[in-house]
């Protein structure tokens, strides 16, 4: 069964390169376009892993991964932020929200393909 | 995940584990077998049914089997799923637990 | 992997991205303390920086970064709102767009705009208070560090000849909490290169009762085998740099041969230290620490002192060696050429393929069905476009199934860790030797031989190879040899398994046979008929169950997926040298070249890679083969299948003539007698039901480019029915269980 990743940018052409990458490896990916829409999405479904930027209009990356740890079924599961390099203090913010994993943009797609299957092989 | 117990005349505890077996339910599986471990009987573990393992499951496994033989008692892994052979496999864990493993042909 | 649709819709995005960036920017000049605005604009700079980096735009990030840089100082409160800054800001807004429209456009961008885009620059890095300088982009976060103390029992001396790194990993207690499966690692690491061996060090367990199930207590010690650079091997763990302890020991680890060439090298040790880094010898993070050590040397335990070379303290330190520095080189080159390859190949989905690989098939049919009617027309003209038409449909054909082609040595190189740790549980020396690893086959295929190998090769440690001290006793060498190999052979692939063993043990294997009522006691059996009883249902001449195989699943298991990809499994053995199976395969599933036969009013298909000949029967030769049910081949008996009769057929056979077609698979060759022969075809093979699974004979059909439906022959299930006539015209050679089981699962036969 091809595991699910959940891609949160408001860039949706960055959403589309990483889901083009990612369903070429074999995931199943749906999308959201920020933290808000992220989270009405997440229904109690298994979600493997989450790819999130941290910079993003109604809801941010941080405060989604803060608010997700607060569902049950999302309690532990893996995040990649993405992030510009110059974002140090908001990087410790996000480790502290459960977010361990950072990605600085920009990145090549395969890049995100091998950050992602660190976390979990498609 | 899901632990359902089975009581053996004589025999061991029978626990059979449904579901993943990973951190997210973790705290839960703790809980159970914390309650099974502290009546001191045998204990058999069911792992046909586990349709995921992660770290947090194996060393779950690895401490109650610890805990089971600190007090005298019989631990042993039965009917391994794919899932669950295949993180044996990768941690090379088989000789640790030292159950009979049934690879499928 | 086809990136168009996300380009088109980044300069979609981008567009209205600058377009909300100019309205927020002079919506600041009239209210310029308006965080929102300021959040606006900074995140209309970023997503277009992040989003054009994915793209490569190097030209459109490395200006964007110093306008994000602006606006994050804006942001912070650092550098006030005012005409100063929101005039250059427009400007920079506009030459965004320049840079987005020339990639767009793919034309250079104007003496004009380069000429502004450097004024831009100039004035947002005076505003930033910094003189042009360059800056890197990493994607990896540099390790802060990596302990540099050995761990102890790391086990250096086996490394030092083994040509395996050795990793020393314990991972920090959150790191599960944070969603890091210190298992998704090892998993991903093994995609790099081979886990030779793992070691789980679980005893940092507390007791039972003082156990936080949500924390991490593991550590392991692994021999890694890999060409992969230390740096990626470092940068498996990334994620949880700073939530683990990594030691990383490099292969061939002998300190004194890498001091020889440190000190050999007339350049300075910073020099070196590079040079290791960019081989991949060392990581930067070491040489980082190392040329630390070499500063702070006098109050450091640096044992070479404060004057020593970098490449002395970094061989105390534990973190490099010498045999690493030539091989580096030499793979570093090669990893470059692999990145050549790479880079001239696509990643395609497989499903895009199936769907192709099925048009072709359909284009396959469309092209004989044009054939035909050219034919029928009898029209030169046409007749010459359809072959040319033809012709071409076959290239194409060849060259969309070459696409799913993959080569069987991923495959065979799993087999590398089963042998070594088989062979170390049943206390035998065994080496695994493969050879034709880059023999192709599809896709399809390589996947599902998987198993039916394992089989194999674990049957053939098991039973095949004797315990030592059997084969020294014997004579032989104590290292038992197993030979995994692949190779081409007339439209098809041979797979052998073969092992330096103690070969099939006939007298047991009749033996066992006649106690589990496989074959009758008096069977007259020939050598090889004794050797294929091992595939008979319920066949297993263990002696004890091993937790190997012996249990239960046996080699008829391995036989039936072997003809359910339609191919054939033999045998080859000899008493005291070994063993050998072959498995033969066709190339493909979807398409084969056919041969077209017909008997009465139906037509079959034969593959074309099987058939040895085509003889005409006619006369008296035709009676005597009737009723001798064999034909006098120059010499040799080859026994002959009325199709007719196999596939109980109604209508009588034709009053001249009847043909035979010699077909041939592994080693048998029998003759298939039919009316007709009508040429060549190429067959597009459309699985059977379900409902026909248990037909033996026939293993597809097809549809010809008349409309009409034909049968394609299984020529291994015919060869296993003409076997049995053999058999039922001897009956002192019955076999009864391989004939019972035939029999359940095939036609009828007379």
């Amino acid at each position: 069964m091809a595991k699910t990743i959940l891609v949160v940018d408001d860039s949706s052409s960055l959403r589309q390169v990483v889901s083009i990458a990612l369903k070429g490896a074999g995931y199943d990916v749906f999308e959201a376009a920020d933290g808000k829409d992220a989270l009405s999405k997440l229904t109690g479904q298994k979600v493997h892993l989450v790819v999130s930027d941290v910079n993003m209009p109604n809801m941010d990356g941080i405060t989604f991964v803060k608010e997700m740890r607060k569902l049950p079924a999302y309690k532990f599961t893996p995040v990649i932020m993405l992030t510009t390099e110059n974002q140090e203090a908001k990087k410790a913010e996000g480790q502290a929200a459960g977010a361990k994993a950072w990605m600085v943009k920009p990145f090549k797609p395969d890049q995100m393909l091998m950050a992602v299957s660190k976390l979990c092989l498609p | 995940m899901n632990i359902d117990r089975k009581d053996e005349a004589g025999g061991p505890i029978e626990l059979s584990v449904q579901g993943e077996l990973t951190i997210f339910g973790a705290a839960d599986a703790y809980g159970v077998l914390t309650r099974v471990l502290s009546e001191k009987r045998d204990l058999r573990v069911n792992l046909s049914r586990v349709s995921e393992l992660d770290s947090s499951g194996v060393q779950l496994l690895l401490a109650a089997k610890n805990a089971a033989q600190r007090h005298g008692q019989r631990f042993e892994l039965v009917a391994h799923s794919p899932a669950v052979l295949d993180v044996m496999d990768l941690l090379q864990l088989g000789p640790v637990f030292g159950d009979p493993v049934v690879v499928p042909a | 992997m086809n990136l168009e649709p996300a380009l088109q819709a980044f300069f979609a995005e981008a567009d209205e991205l600058l377009t909300r960036m100019e309205e927020a920017l002079l919506g600041l000049e009239s209210v310029p303390d308006d965080r929102e605005l300021i959040d606006e604009i900074f995140r209309a700079a970023h997503t277009i920086k992040g989003t054009a980096g994915v793209f490569g735009f190097d030209d459109v990030v490395h200006f964007t970064h110093e306008v994000e840089s602006l606006l994050d100082r804006v942001r912070d409160g650092q550098i006030a709102v005012s005409a100063a800054v929101i005039g250059p800001l427009l400007r920079s807004k506009d030459h965004i767009g320049a840079l987005v429209r020339a990639v767009a456009e793919k034309s250079e961008l104007s003496g004009q705009d380069r000429a502004e885009g450097d004024e831009l620059t100039g004035v947002l890095l005076g505003l930033l208070g910094k003189a042009p300088a360059a800056r890197g982009d990493s994607l990896v976060a540099q390790a802060p560090g990596v302990p540099a103390e050995p761990v102890s029992d790391a086990g250096d001396d086996d490394c030092a000849g083994s040509g395996n790194w050795h990793l020393s990993l314990r991972f920090g207690v959150d790191v599960m909490r944070g969603g890091m499966d210190p298992l998704s690692f090892l998993r991903y690491l093994g995609t790099i290169g081979e886990i030779v061996h793992l070691h789980t060090v679980a005893d940092a367990l507390p007791p039972w009762l003082e156990l936080d199930p949500e924390a991490c207590y593991l550590g392991f010690e692994i021999d890694f085998l890999s060409d992969a650079s230390k740096a990626d091997i470092e940068g498996v763990f990334e994620f949880v740099r700073d939530d683990c302890v990594l030691h990383i020991i490099p292969p061939y680890a002998k300190v004194s041969a890498y001091l020889d060439v440190i000190r050999a090298l007339p350049e300075d040790d910073l020099m070196i230290g590079e040079l290791l880094v960019l081989s991949g010898a060392l990581t930067r993070a070491e040489l980082e620490r190392g040329l630390a050590q070499q500063k702070g040397g006098s109050d450091s335990e640096a044992p070479a002192g404060p004057t020593a070379p970098l490449g002395e303290i970094l061989v105390e330190a534990g973190a490099v060696n010498a045999g690493v520095v030539d091989a580096a080189l030499v793979k570093q080159k090669q990893v470059k050429d692999n990145k050549a390859q790479e880079a001239r190949s696509l990643r395609i989905d497989a499903d895009k393929l199936d769907q192709l690989i099925e048009l072709v098939g359909e284009l396959v049919i469309a092209s004989a069905g044009v054939q035909n009617i050219s034919q029928t027309l009898a029209n030169i003209q046409l007749s010459e476009a359809s072959e040319v038409l033809l012709r071409l449909v076959d290239d194409v054909r060849d060259q969309a199934l070459s696409l799913r082609m993959v080569q069987i040595g991923a495959t065979f190189q799993r087999f590398q860790r089963v042998v070594r740790d088989v062979s170390r549980e049943l206390g035998k020396d065994i080496e695994l030797v493969i050879s034709g690893a880059e023999t192709e086959l599809d896709k399809t295929v390589v996947e599902r031989i998987g198993d039916p190998l394992m089989h194999l090769v674990r049957n053939a440690m098991d039973h095949g190879i004797e315990q030592t001290e059997v084969r020294v006793a014997n004579g032989k060498p104590a290292r038992a040899r197993l030979m995994l190999g692949a190779q081409h052979e007339a439209g098809s692939i041979v797979i052998t398994v073969a092992d330096d063993g103690g070969g099939l043990n006939r007298d047991k294997i009749l033996r066992k046979a006649i106690e589990r009522g496989l074959v009758s006691e008096d069977a007259q059996l020939t050598e090889r008929e004794i050797d294929r009883l091992i595939f008979a249902p319920g066949f297993s001449t263990a002696d004890q169950i091993s937790n190997l195989s012996g249990r239960g699943v046996g080699m008829d298991v391995v036989r039936r997926d072997i003809e359910a990809l339609r191919g054939t499994v033999e045998i080859d053995t000899q008493p005291g040298r070994g063993t050998s199976l072959s498995i033969r395969l066709p190339l493909t599933l979807a398409i084969i070249d056919g041969f077209l036969i017909g008997v009465g009013t139906a037509t079959f298909v034969l593959p074309v890679g099987v058939i040895v000949e085509c003889v005409e029967l006619a006369g008296e030769e035709r009676s005597a083969a009737r009723a001798r049910g064999y034909l006098d081949m120059r010499g040799e008996v080859l026994p002959l299948l009325w199709l007719r009769e196999a596939f109980d057929m109604q209508g009588e056979s034709p009053t001249r003539r009847e043909n035979v077609v010699v077909v041939q698979f592994g080693q048998s060759r029998v003759g298939i007698v039919v009316d007709q022969l009508m040429g060549e075809h190429q067959t597009v093979i459309r699985p059977l039901g379900k409902l026909f699974s248990a037909l033996r004979g026939v293993s597809g059909s097809t549809i010809l480019g008349t409309g009409e439906i034909a049968l394609i022959l299984d020529v291994a299930g015919l060869l296993q029915i003409a076997g049995r006539n053999e058999l039922v015209s001897h009956p002192a050679t019955r076999a009864r269980g391989v004939e019972a089981d035939e029999r359940s699962a095939s036609l009828n036969v007379q």
